[in-house]
Protein backbone atom coordinates (compact mmCIF):
# COMPACT_ATOMS: atom_id res chain seq x y z
CA UNK A 1 0.00 0.00 0.00
CA UNK A 2 1.22 3.13 -0.75
CA UNK A 3 0.30 5.64 2.10
CA UNK A 4 0.27 3.56 5.57
CA UNK A 5 -1.75 5.72 8.20
CA UNK A 6 -4.02 4.34 11.60
CA UNK A 7 -7.51 4.09 10.77
CA UNK A 8 -8.34 7.29 12.99
CA UNK A 9 -5.85 9.27 11.16
CA UNK A 10 -7.32 8.27 7.58
CA UNK A 11 -10.99 9.41 8.70
CA UNK A 12 -9.48 12.61 10.17
CA UNK A 13 -7.55 13.37 7.02
CA UNK A 14 -11.17 12.29 4.93
CA UNK A 15 -13.05 14.79 6.97
CA UNK A 16 -10.33 17.45 6.53
CA UNK A 17 -10.64 16.71 2.58
CA UNK A 18 -13.80 17.40 2.31
CA UNK A 19 -13.68 20.10 4.83
CA UNK A 20 -10.78 21.86 2.31
CA UNK A 21 -13.62 21.57 -0.43
CA UNK A 22 -16.42 22.89 1.54
CA UNK A 23 -14.37 25.91 2.17
CA UNK A 24 -12.99 26.04 -1.40
CA UNK A 25 -17.01 26.20 -2.16
CA UNK A 26 -18.26 28.66 0.64
CA UNK A 27 -15.45 31.22 -1.00
CA UNK A 28 -16.58 31.42 -3.96
CA UNK A 29 -20.77 30.96 -3.52
CA UNK A 30 -20.59 34.04 -2.25
CA UNK A 31 -18.58 36.23 -4.79
CA UNK A 32 -19.91 34.63 -7.89
CA UNK A 33 -18.14 32.14 -10.23
CA UNK A 34 -16.85 34.84 -11.82
CA UNK A 35 -14.29 34.71 -9.35
CA UNK A 36 -10.97 33.52 -11.19
CA UNK A 37 -9.28 30.29 -8.52
CA UNK A 38 -5.74 30.63 -9.17
CA UNK A 39 -5.83 27.01 -8.21
CA UNK A 40 -8.66 26.28 -11.30
CA UNK A 41 -6.65 28.62 -13.62
CA UNK A 42 -2.96 26.48 -12.77
CA UNK A 43 -5.19 23.14 -13.17
CA UNK A 44 -6.60 24.09 -16.15
CA UNK A 45 -3.25 25.91 -17.34
CA UNK A 46 -1.55 22.16 -17.30
CA UNK A 47 -4.06 20.00 -18.30
CA UNK A 48 -5.25 21.89 -21.34
CA UNK A 49 -1.77 22.35 -22.40
CA UNK A 50 -2.30 18.53 -22.56
CA UNK A 51 -5.57 18.27 -24.06
CA UNK A 52 -4.18 20.64 -26.69
CA UNK A 53 -0.90 18.88 -27.80
CA UNK A 54 -3.49 15.37 -27.97
CA UNK A 55 -5.70 17.56 -29.63
CA UNK A 56 -3.04 18.94 -31.76
CA UNK A 57 -1.50 15.47 -32.51
CA UNK A 58 -5.18 13.94 -33.37
CA UNK A 59 -5.98 16.55 -36.11
CA UNK A 60 -1.90 16.82 -37.64
CA UNK A 61 -2.43 12.60 -38.00
CA UNK A 62 -5.70 12.78 -39.02
CA UNK A 63 -5.06 15.39 -42.34
CA UNK A 64 -1.84 13.56 -42.95
CA UNK A 65 -4.28 10.57 -43.65
CA UNK A 66 -6.59 12.89 -45.56
CA UNK A 67 -3.87 14.54 -47.60
CA UNK A 68 -2.58 11.32 -48.59
CA UNK A 69 -5.30 9.54 -49.70
CA UNK A 70 -6.61 12.80 -51.67
CA UNK A 71 -3.03 13.53 -53.12
CA UNK A 72 -3.56 12.65 -56.54
CA UNK A 73 -6.35 15.14 -57.03
CA UNK A 74 -5.02 17.93 -55.29
CA UNK A 75 -3.36 19.91 -58.27
CA UNK A 76 -6.64 19.86 -60.03
CA UNK A 77 -8.73 20.67 -56.92
CA UNK A 78 -6.49 23.70 -55.97
CA UNK A 79 -6.43 25.23 -59.75
CA UNK A 80 -9.90 24.42 -59.50
CA UNK A 81 -9.99 26.25 -56.20
CA UNK A 82 -7.79 29.61 -57.58
CA UNK A 83 -10.37 30.15 -60.23
CA UNK A 84 -13.64 29.99 -57.61
CA UNK A 85 -11.47 32.33 -56.11
CA UNK A 86 -10.88 34.36 -57.83
CA UNK A 87 -14.54 34.21 -59.70
CA UNK A 88 -15.81 35.27 -56.22
CA UNK A 89 -13.34 38.09 -55.37
CA UNK A 90 -14.16 39.24 -58.38
CA UNK A 91 -18.45 39.28 -57.60
CA UNK A 92 -17.44 40.73 -53.84
CA UNK A 93 -15.77 43.56 -55.58
CA UNK A 94 -18.11 44.33 -57.94
CA UNK A 95 -20.95 43.99 -55.32
CA UNK A 96 -18.96 46.10 -53.19
CA UNK A 97 -18.99 49.06 -56.29
CA UNK A 98 -22.86 48.57 -56.27
CA UNK A 99 -23.69 48.93 -52.67
CA UNK A 100 -21.15 51.95 -51.81
CA UNK A 101 -23.33 53.15 -55.25
CA UNK A 102 -26.94 52.72 -53.68
CA UNK A 103 -26.47 53.10 -50.24
CA UNK A 104 -23.80 56.08 -50.32
CA UNK A 105 -21.76 54.75 -48.30
CA UNK A 106 -17.63 55.20 -48.41
CA UNK A 107 -15.96 51.97 -46.83
CA UNK A 108 -17.63 48.80 -45.80
CA UNK A 109 -17.19 47.31 -42.40
CA UNK A 110 -14.96 43.87 -42.57
CA UNK A 111 -15.67 41.43 -40.76
CA UNK A 112 -14.00 40.46 -37.85
CA UNK A 113 -13.68 37.40 -36.62
CA UNK A 114 -11.76 34.45 -35.35
CA UNK A 115 -12.41 30.55 -35.61
CA UNK A 116 -11.85 28.74 -32.63
CA UNK A 117 -11.91 25.07 -32.00
CA UNK A 118 -14.21 23.06 -29.33
CA UNK A 119 -11.76 21.48 -26.71
CA UNK A 120 -13.51 20.95 -23.60
CA UNK A 121 -17.46 21.01 -22.36
CA UNK A 122 -19.06 21.41 -18.89
CA UNK A 123 -18.80 17.47 -18.00
CA UNK A 124 -21.58 18.03 -15.21
CA UNK A 125 -24.17 19.91 -17.61
CA UNK A 126 -23.07 20.09 -21.58
CA UNK A 127 -26.05 22.52 -22.67
CA UNK A 128 -24.59 24.74 -20.11
CA UNK A 129 -20.49 25.77 -21.54
CA UNK A 130 -17.73 24.49 -23.36
CA UNK A 131 -14.22 25.52 -23.52
CA UNK A 132 -12.71 26.83 -27.08
CA UNK A 133 -8.96 26.96 -28.33
CA UNK A 134 -8.18 30.73 -28.09
CA UNK A 135 -7.75 32.89 -25.27
CA UNK A 136 -6.33 36.19 -24.35
CA UNK A 137 -3.48 35.91 -26.64
CA UNK A 138 -5.60 35.81 -29.43
CA UNK A 139 -7.93 39.38 -28.40
CA UNK A 140 -10.24 37.07 -26.79
CA UNK A 141 -12.29 39.23 -24.59
CA UNK A 142 -15.27 38.67 -21.90
CA UNK A 143 -18.79 39.19 -23.43
CA UNK A 144 -17.76 38.15 -27.66
CA UNK A 145 -20.34 36.58 -29.43
CA UNK A 146 -19.71 33.18 -30.69
CA UNK A 147 -21.30 31.43 -33.86
CA UNK A 148 -21.62 28.34 -35.04
CA UNK A 149 -20.12 27.65 -38.78
CA UNK A 150 -23.91 28.64 -40.11
CA UNK A 151 -23.75 31.82 -38.15
CA UNK A 152 -26.27 31.04 -35.72
CA UNK A 153 -25.69 31.96 -31.92
CA UNK A 154 -24.15 29.41 -29.60
CA UNK A 155 -23.13 32.15 -26.68
CA UNK A 156 -20.77 34.54 -25.31
CA UNK A 157 -17.20 33.97 -24.16
CA UNK A 158 -17.22 34.61 -20.33
CA UNK A 159 -13.95 34.23 -19.15
CA UNK A 160 -10.37 33.80 -21.27
CA UNK A 161 -8.93 31.33 -19.04
CA UNK A 162 -5.66 31.62 -20.14
CA UNK A 163 -3.31 32.80 -23.24
CA UNK A 164 -4.87 29.71 -25.62
CA UNK A 165 -8.61 29.21 -23.63
CA UNK A 166 -11.38 30.75 -23.16
CA UNK A 167 -14.98 29.41 -22.15
CA UNK A 168 -18.06 29.88 -23.78
CA UNK A 169 -21.54 30.17 -22.23
CA UNK A 170 -23.98 28.42 -23.96
CA UNK A 171 -27.35 30.73 -24.49
CA UNK A 172 -29.32 27.17 -23.27
CA UNK A 173 -27.25 27.74 -19.94
CA UNK A 174 -30.06 28.94 -17.19
CA UNK A 175 -28.35 32.31 -15.98
CA UNK A 176 -27.53 33.65 -20.11
CA UNK A 177 -29.68 36.23 -21.49
CA UNK A 178 -29.90 37.33 -24.75
CA UNK A 179 -31.62 40.27 -26.01
CA UNK A 180 -34.24 39.03 -28.86
CA UNK A 181 -36.77 40.00 -31.28
CA UNK A 182 -39.17 37.72 -33.74
CA UNK A 183 -38.92 38.25 -37.41
CA UNK A 184 -42.88 38.38 -38.26
CA UNK A 185 -44.53 40.44 -34.86
CA UNK A 186 -41.02 42.27 -34.00
CA UNK A 187 -42.14 40.99 -30.37
CA UNK A 188 -38.66 41.87 -28.14
CA UNK A 189 -37.89 39.97 -24.85
CA UNK A 190 -35.21 38.00 -23.29
CA UNK A 191 -34.29 34.92 -24.35
CA UNK A 192 -32.51 32.22 -21.73
CA UNK A 193 -31.74 28.65 -21.36
CA UNK A 194 -33.07 25.66 -19.36
CA UNK A 195 -30.29 23.30 -18.94
CA UNK A 196 -32.04 21.21 -21.85
CA UNK A 197 -31.82 21.59 -25.83
CA UNK A 198 -34.95 24.41 -25.53
CA UNK A 199 -34.35 28.05 -24.36
CA UNK A 200 -37.35 30.46 -23.07
CA UNK A 201 -38.54 33.70 -24.90
CA UNK A 202 -39.25 35.86 -21.53
CA UNK A 203 -41.46 38.60 -21.08
CA UNK A 204 -43.97 38.41 -23.61
CA UNK A 205 -47.30 39.73 -22.50
CA UNK A 206 -49.86 37.47 -22.55
CA UNK A 207 -51.95 39.69 -25.19
CA UNK A 208 -48.93 40.50 -27.00
CA UNK A 209 -49.32 38.60 -31.08
CA UNK A 210 -46.75 35.96 -31.34
CA UNK A 211 -46.45 32.74 -33.79
CA UNK A 212 -45.43 29.26 -33.47
CA UNK A 213 -42.56 28.90 -35.86
CA UNK A 214 -41.47 32.47 -35.86
CA UNK A 215 -37.64 32.75 -36.42
CA UNK A 216 -35.86 34.70 -32.99
CA UNK A 217 -32.89 36.97 -33.84
CA UNK A 218 -30.86 38.69 -31.65
CA UNK A 219 -31.96 42.47 -31.14
CA UNK A 220 -29.05 44.38 -30.47
CA UNK A 221 -30.52 45.90 -27.07
CA UNK A 222 -28.22 43.86 -24.69
CA UNK A 223 -25.52 45.30 -26.02
CA UNK A 224 -23.37 42.62 -26.46
CA UNK A 225 -24.93 40.86 -29.34
CA UNK A 226 -25.21 42.34 -32.60
CA UNK A 227 -28.76 42.78 -34.44
CA UNK A 228 -30.06 39.92 -36.46
CA UNK A 229 -28.66 36.81 -35.46
CA UNK A 230 -30.49 33.92 -35.77
CA UNK A 231 -30.78 31.99 -32.95
CA UNK A 232 -33.78 29.43 -33.75
CA UNK A 233 -37.86 29.02 -33.91
CA UNK A 234 -40.57 29.48 -31.51
CA UNK A 235 -41.84 25.39 -30.97
CA UNK A 236 -44.29 26.37 -28.33
CA UNK A 237 -46.47 28.98 -27.05
CA UNK A 238 -48.50 28.82 -23.99
CA UNK A 239 -50.34 31.43 -21.44
CA UNK A 240 -48.29 31.99 -18.32
CA UNK A 241 -49.91 31.65 -14.75
CA UNK A 242 -48.53 35.29 -14.54
CA UNK A 243 -48.56 38.41 -17.17
CA UNK A 244 -46.22 36.90 -19.25
CA UNK A 245 -46.52 33.84 -22.36
CA UNK A 246 -44.20 30.87 -21.77
CA UNK A 247 -42.58 30.54 -25.46
CA UNK A 248 -40.19 27.75 -25.87
CA UNK A 249 -37.53 28.42 -28.46
CA UNK A 250 -35.30 25.60 -30.17
CA UNK A 251 -32.35 27.02 -30.75
CA UNK A 252 -30.51 26.28 -34.34
CA UNK A 253 -27.18 24.88 -32.75
CA UNK A 254 -26.55 21.26 -32.27
CA UNK A 255 -24.41 20.78 -29.68
CA UNK A 256 -22.91 17.63 -31.19
CA UNK A 257 -21.85 18.82 -34.48
CA UNK A 258 -20.56 21.79 -33.40
CA UNK A 259 -16.56 21.53 -33.77
CA UNK A 260 -15.52 25.17 -35.54
CA UNK A 261 -16.82 28.21 -34.27
CA UNK A 262 -16.25 31.94 -34.99
CA UNK A 263 -15.83 34.55 -32.56
CA UNK A 264 -16.75 37.56 -33.48
CA UNK A 265 -14.57 40.40 -32.18
CA UNK A 266 -15.62 43.88 -31.84
CA UNK B 1 7.72 6.74 -6.56
CA UNK B 2 5.89 4.18 -8.98
CA UNK B 3 2.86 4.13 -7.52
CA UNK B 4 2.69 7.74 -7.76
CA UNK B 5 3.84 7.96 -11.35
CA UNK B 6 1.31 4.77 -12.25
CA UNK B 7 -1.75 7.46 -10.08
CA UNK B 8 -0.33 10.60 -12.46
CA UNK B 9 -0.58 8.52 -15.85
CA UNK B 10 -3.59 6.77 -14.93
CA UNK B 11 -4.93 10.33 -13.84
CA UNK B 12 -3.56 11.93 -17.54
CA UNK B 13 -5.32 8.73 -19.27
CA UNK B 14 -8.61 9.39 -17.49
CA UNK B 15 -8.48 12.97 -18.67
CA UNK B 16 -7.63 12.31 -22.20
CA UNK B 17 -10.15 9.76 -22.83
CA UNK B 18 -12.87 11.45 -20.94
CA UNK B 19 -11.91 14.95 -22.89
CA UNK B 20 -11.55 12.96 -26.35
CA UNK B 21 -15.47 11.64 -26.08
CA UNK B 22 -15.59 15.70 -27.19
CA UNK B 23 -14.40 14.24 -30.37
CA UNK B 24 -16.17 10.84 -31.05
CA UNK B 25 -19.33 11.83 -29.50
CA UNK B 26 -20.55 14.32 -27.31
CA UNK B 27 -23.54 12.46 -25.48
CA UNK B 28 -21.63 9.98 -24.16
CA UNK B 29 -19.27 12.45 -22.68
CA UNK B 30 -23.16 13.26 -20.61
CA UNK B 31 -23.40 9.28 -19.83
CA UNK B 32 -19.23 8.17 -19.50
CA UNK B 33 -17.39 8.98 -16.27
CA UNK B 34 -13.96 7.84 -16.75
CA UNK B 35 -12.58 9.82 -13.53
CA UNK B 36 -14.72 8.11 -10.93
CA UNK B 37 -13.21 4.77 -12.98
CA UNK B 38 -9.96 6.30 -12.42
CA UNK B 39 -10.64 7.03 -8.56
CA UNK B 40 -12.36 3.34 -8.40
CA UNK B 41 -9.45 1.50 -9.59
CA UNK B 42 -7.16 3.43 -7.59
CA UNK B 43 -9.41 3.18 -4.08
CA UNK B 44 -10.09 -0.60 -4.88
CA UNK B 45 -6.22 -0.95 -5.09
CA UNK B 46 -4.56 1.18 -2.63
CA UNK B 47 -7.15 1.82 0.42
CA UNK B 48 -9.02 4.54 1.58
CA UNK B 49 -5.59 6.99 1.49
CA UNK B 50 -4.74 6.38 -1.83
CA UNK B 51 -8.31 6.81 -2.79
CA UNK B 52 -9.45 9.74 -1.20
CA UNK B 53 -5.95 11.70 -2.67
CA UNK B 54 -6.96 10.40 -5.89
CA UNK B 55 -10.34 11.42 -5.92
CA UNK B 56 -9.62 14.92 -4.39
CA UNK B 57 -6.96 15.12 -7.38
CA UNK B 58 -9.18 14.67 -10.39
CA UNK B 59 -12.42 16.17 -8.70
CA UNK B 60 -10.30 19.06 -8.60
CA UNK B 61 -9.06 18.40 -12.62
CA UNK B 62 -12.69 17.75 -13.59
CA UNK B 63 -13.98 21.11 -11.96
CA UNK B 64 -11.08 23.33 -13.41
CA UNK B 65 -12.95 22.19 -16.98
CA UNK B 66 -16.32 23.10 -15.47
CA UNK B 67 -18.20 26.60 -15.90
CA UNK B 68 -19.34 25.88 -12.11
CA UNK B 69 -18.58 26.41 -9.02
CA UNK B 70 -15.09 24.70 -8.33
CA UNK B 71 -14.87 22.08 -5.56
CA UNK B 72 -17.87 20.36 -6.38
CA UNK B 73 -16.61 17.18 -7.78
CA UNK B 74 -13.48 17.46 -5.68
CA UNK B 75 -15.39 17.01 -3.12
CA UNK B 76 -17.83 14.58 -4.56
CA UNK B 77 -14.94 12.58 -5.59
CA UNK B 78 -13.29 12.19 -2.25
CA UNK B 79 -15.67 11.10 -0.97
CA UNK B 80 -16.02 8.42 -3.78
CA UNK B 81 -12.32 7.38 -3.32
CA UNK B 82 -12.74 7.23 0.46
CA UNK B 83 -15.80 4.74 0.82
CA UNK B 84 -14.47 2.48 -1.91
CA UNK B 85 -11.39 1.99 -0.23
CA UNK B 86 -13.17 1.10 2.54
CA UNK B 87 -14.90 -1.58 1.04
CA UNK B 88 -12.23 -2.97 -0.83
CA UNK B 89 -10.32 -3.72 3.24
CA UNK B 90 -13.88 -5.83 3.95
CA UNK B 91 -14.54 -7.33 0.96
CA UNK B 92 -12.84 -9.10 -2.20
CA UNK B 93 -13.67 -7.03 -4.83
CA UNK B 94 -12.16 -8.81 -8.54
CA UNK B 95 -14.81 -10.81 -8.97
CA UNK B 96 -17.54 -9.18 -11.70
CA UNK B 97 -20.38 -10.51 -9.62
CA UNK B 98 -18.93 -7.36 -6.56
CA UNK B 99 -16.96 -4.84 -9.13
CA UNK B 100 -20.20 -4.18 -11.44
CA UNK B 101 -22.96 -2.74 -8.38
CA UNK B 102 -19.58 -1.36 -6.27
CA UNK B 103 -18.76 0.32 -9.73
CA UNK B 104 -22.74 1.50 -10.47
CA UNK B 105 -23.59 2.28 -7.06
CA UNK B 106 -20.14 4.63 -6.59
CA UNK B 107 -20.69 6.44 -9.49
CA UNK B 108 -24.61 7.02 -8.57
CA UNK B 109 -23.25 8.07 -5.25
CA UNK B 110 -20.85 10.37 -7.09
CA UNK B 111 -23.85 11.77 -8.88
CA UNK B 112 -26.14 12.42 -6.14
CA UNK B 113 -23.76 14.03 -4.20
CA UNK B 114 -22.62 16.45 -7.16
CA UNK B 115 -26.73 17.18 -7.22
CA UNK B 116 -27.18 17.55 -3.26
CA UNK B 117 -24.10 20.50 -3.45
CA UNK B 118 -25.64 21.84 -6.26
CA UNK B 119 -28.94 22.45 -4.52
CA UNK B 120 -27.65 23.41 -1.21
CA UNK B 121 -25.38 25.91 -3.19
CA UNK B 122 -28.14 27.16 -5.00
CA UNK B 123 -26.98 26.61 -8.36
CA UNK B 124 -29.52 25.52 -10.81
CA UNK B 125 -29.05 21.99 -12.32
CA UNK B 126 -31.22 19.85 -14.45
CA UNK B 127 -32.12 16.48 -12.57
CA UNK B 128 -31.74 14.48 -14.88
CA UNK B 129 -33.19 10.27 -14.27
CA UNK B 130 -31.74 9.48 -17.55
CA UNK B 131 -28.32 10.34 -16.65
CA UNK B 132 -29.23 8.95 -12.93
CA UNK B 133 -29.46 5.41 -14.75
CA UNK B 134 -27.38 5.44 -17.72
CA UNK B 135 -24.15 6.69 -16.43
CA UNK B 136 -23.54 4.53 -13.94
CA UNK B 137 -25.01 1.59 -15.89
CA UNK B 138 -22.39 2.59 -18.96
CA UNK B 139 -19.43 3.41 -16.51
CA UNK B 140 -19.77 0.12 -14.49
CA UNK B 141 -19.79 -1.87 -17.76
CA UNK B 142 -16.74 0.04 -19.28
CA UNK B 143 -15.26 0.19 -15.67
CA UNK B 144 -15.44 -3.87 -15.85
CA UNK B 145 -13.93 -4.38 -18.39
CA UNK B 146 -11.15 -1.85 -18.39
CA UNK B 147 -10.21 -3.26 -14.70
CA UNK B 148 -10.34 -6.88 -16.02
CA UNK B 149 -8.46 -6.08 -18.52
CA UNK B 150 -5.26 -4.44 -15.96
CA UNK B 151 -5.78 -7.17 -13.87
CA UNK B 152 -5.06 -9.38 -16.40
CA UNK B 153 -2.35 -7.68 -17.24
CA UNK B 154 -0.67 -7.62 -13.83
CA UNK B 155 -0.74 -11.30 -13.59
Amino acid sequence: MLFTFSKRKKVLLFIGLLILHLVIISIQVPLGREVSFIFKKNIFAVFSTIQNFVYKSYSFSKNLWKNYIYLRDTSQEKTKLEKENLRLRAENWLLNMELKKIKKIKSLAQPNFIIAEVIGIDSMNIFKSLIINKGRSDGIRKNLPVLDENHDLVGKIVEPISDNQATVQLITDVESGVGSITSETKAIGVLTGNLTKKCFFKYIYRTQEIHKGEEVLTSGMDGIFPRGIKIGRITKIKQGKDLFKVIEVTPYFQLNKLENLLVLMK
Amino acid sequence: MKKIIGIGLGLIIAFLIQTSLLKVNLPLLHLIDFFSIFVIYFALNGGEMQGMLTGTVSGLVQDSFTYSIFGISGFSKTALGFFMGLISSMIETTHLVVLFPLIFIGVLFDIIINYLLCFLIGIETKFSLKILFFQPLLTAILGCIILKIIYRFRK
